[in-house]
């Protein structure tokens, strides 16, 4: 059911029916967009902190954030292992399960330098709080450089990265 | 275009580092990689952008040379003068400068 949120003073009543309290559950009450749109590269196993994040206060502590990033990603060599964490604050969310070495939000692996991959991975998270909360990404390559937002082997190329919340009506 | 991240590990291949924006001036050196200046960064991309133009003839060769099946098929049908009349083609098409 797709929900419109009025705001206005001279509808009365109706105003109040579309209060952040009163909507239906999974009704989308707000959409914020952070990202960058020039390409980084990182050249370490350590994940750091790449410039992408968006900032988001929920309404309400039963609210839940769908958090979606898409983007391009590469590495300079072929075979070699980019990867990406997401972060609520200092807590990282989102991780795969069940990997014998890494349980991580989004990992690509490709057969040439000059690959760019989709970046595209989501999380419906549940913060349970009505203060402000940042999410943010970080990079790491494992061998070689990666790259977010462009090739992994030039410059030649460069794609926007987003970050995207939506806080969903618990 | 040659990228910051190679001109910086043509100097220092051990270096840990991230780039910004194709910013040498804002480089992140992680790993206490010992910092190199933006001057520096920026000559040694110039440098290998030039070597990479001037061997553009090898990449246009590479791409045009028949695969090495069909050259050893030709070979095999037509004989090695007749190999190298495709190759001395493709060599000619795209001279070394």
């Amino acid at each position: 059911m797709a929900l419109t949120k009025v705001i206005g003073s001279g509808i009365g009543t109706v105003t109040n029916q579309f209060a952040d309290g009163n909507m239906a559950a999974g009704s989308v009450l707000q959409v914020v967009q952070g990202g960058r749109t020039t390409r980084v590269t990182h050249n370490s196993n350590t994940f750091a902190d790449i410039g992408v994040s968006a900032a988001i206060t929920p309404s309400s502590t039963s609210s839940k954030i769908l958090v979606r990033l898409e983007g391009t990603i590469g590495n300079s060599a072929a075979g070699n292992q980019t990867s990406i964490k997401l972060f609520r604050g200092s807590t990282e969310i989102g991780v795969g399960t069940g990997g014998d070495t890494y349980n991580i939000f989004f990992s690509r692996l490709g057969t040439n330098s000059y690959d760019m991959s989709a970046l595209s991975q989501s999380v419906l998270d549940s913060p349970a709080t009505t203060s402000a909360i940042t999410y943010k990404i970080q990079m790491a390559a494992f061998n070689a450089t990666g790259s977010l937002g462009g090739r992994g082997d030039s410059a030649s190329i460069a794609n926007p990265t987003r970050l995207t919340l939506m806080e969903i009506a618990g | 275009m040659t990228d910051i991240a190679q001109s910086i590990l043509a100097i220092n291949v051990n270096a840990k580092f991230t780039v910004f924006a194709e910013d040498a001036s804002a480089v992140v050196w992680l790993e206490s990689t010992t910092p190199i200046s933006e001057a520096d960064i920026l000559a040694k991309q110039k440098e290998l952008q030039t070597a990479y133009d001037n061997n553009a003839y090898q990449r246009s060769r590479a791409e045009a040379y028949p695969s090495i099946a069909d050259q050893l098929d030709d070979i095999y049908h037509n004989g090695v003068d007749e190999w190298k009349k495709t190759i001395k083609a493709v060599k000619d098409k795209y001279p070394k400068e």
